[in-house]
């Protein structure tokens, strides 16, 4: 197969500048203790910077059909948002899908296997985490959200949740493509 | 935190058959296999449907942008192209494949392809995932 297929641009093992890139890559791989646990933040970024991302989002309804959302104010953006995070290399979808909700919201959920939809989201100015996979999982919580992260204040914080009866007009900009789904 | 890959296969089919390719490769082994490739940064799968079918298969495709599964393949064992998400798209070539890599007779070689007309023995181990949709033992919904 060629490269159209493959992505692999050949490297040469007697090349004095590919020795140095094959031993520069050892290093790197060094500082990477165990990929399925995340990467250094520079390296997570050069690969953020070469290839895509998959992630996976998490729609949360309660019993009233209103969306759970958490504050973000970063990289994406300032805003409301359907919580979510990158898959990890050899981990599974709905993993990523249970340990977000464990991490973000401290509670576990039901997950429906089948995804509602994928989004292909690319950035064309962006530097890092340009390219992203995104999944977007319908999702029930087993338990409330953690209570201490509740947004109780019209002044919400980062990581803080509360729940949205439709799509909030500060919405981050990458999610709006989620929008018909806050609203029903 | 770490990337993965997006591989798609176009799943090209057409007259009851299926267009497979050969491959033989050190990650992979030899067989028959739906032609596909890596998703680039910054590209659609949009766009690498259409590129491996021009680069691979000297040829155009038109095909159903909803593709008809999605498979995560993770492979524990494996140092390396250890996880695939991979989509599998309906295709119809709209030109016709590069004559001087169609198969003909006795041992395959890389980049041959073929049309089957039953999922053949020699599938690529890989892509056994793909064994129902090929001609002989799937039926499209739109046909039935």
């Amino acid at each position: 197969m060629n490269s159209g297929g493959t992505g692999v641009v050949k490297t040469y093992r007697d090349d004095p500048l590919d020795k140095r890139l094959l031993q520069a890559l050892k290093t790197i791989e060094s500082r990477v203790k165990d990929p399925r646990y995340g990467l250094p933040e520079d390296i997570f970024l050069f690969v953020s910077r070469v290839t895509p991302l998959v992630n996976v989002d998490l729609l949360i309804k309660d019993t009233q059909g209103r969306t759970l959302l958490t504050w973000r104010d970063d990289f994406c953006g300032r805003g409301w948002h359907i919580p979510g995070g990158i898959v990890r290399v050899r981990e599974s979808l709905i993993t990523r899908v249970k340990l977000v909700a464990i991490t973000e919201m401290g509670a576990g959920v039901d997950v429906d296997p089948v995804p509602l939809m994928f989004n292909e989201i690319i950035h064309r100015r962006r530097v890092n985490r340009v390219h992203h996979i995104a999944f977007l999982f319908s999702c029930r919580l087993r338990k409330p959200p953690a209570e201490p992260l509740r947004c109780t204040s019209g002044k919400p914080k980062p990581n803080q949740w509360k729940w949205h009866d439709r799509a909030p007009r500060n919405l981050v900009t990458v999610q709006r493509v989620y929008k018909s789904f806050l609203n029903t | 935190m770490v990337r993965e890959k997006h591989r798609w296969s176009p799943y090209i089919y057409a007259q009851d058959c299926t267009l497979l390719t050969w491959r033989t490769d050190e990650h992979y082994g030899a067989g028959w296999h739906v032609p596909g490739g890596i998703v680039r940064l910054k590209e659609t799968l949009a766009s690498r449907v259409k590129a491996v079918a021009r680069l691979e298969l000297g040829a155009e495709v038109e095909f159903n942008p909803v593709p008809v599964a999605v498979n995560e393949v993770i492979r524990p064992a494996r140092k390396t192209r250890g996880h695939f998400i991979s989509f599998l798209y309906r295709c119809s070539l709209t030109t016709q494949p590069s004559a001087t890599l169609r198969f003909r007779a006795g041992q395959a070689r890389p980049g041959e392809w073929m049309w089957h007309a039953v999922c053949p023995p020699d599938l690529l181990v890989v892509h056994e995932m793909y064994r129902s949709f090929l001609a002989g033992s799937y039926v499209h919904k739109d046909h039935k």
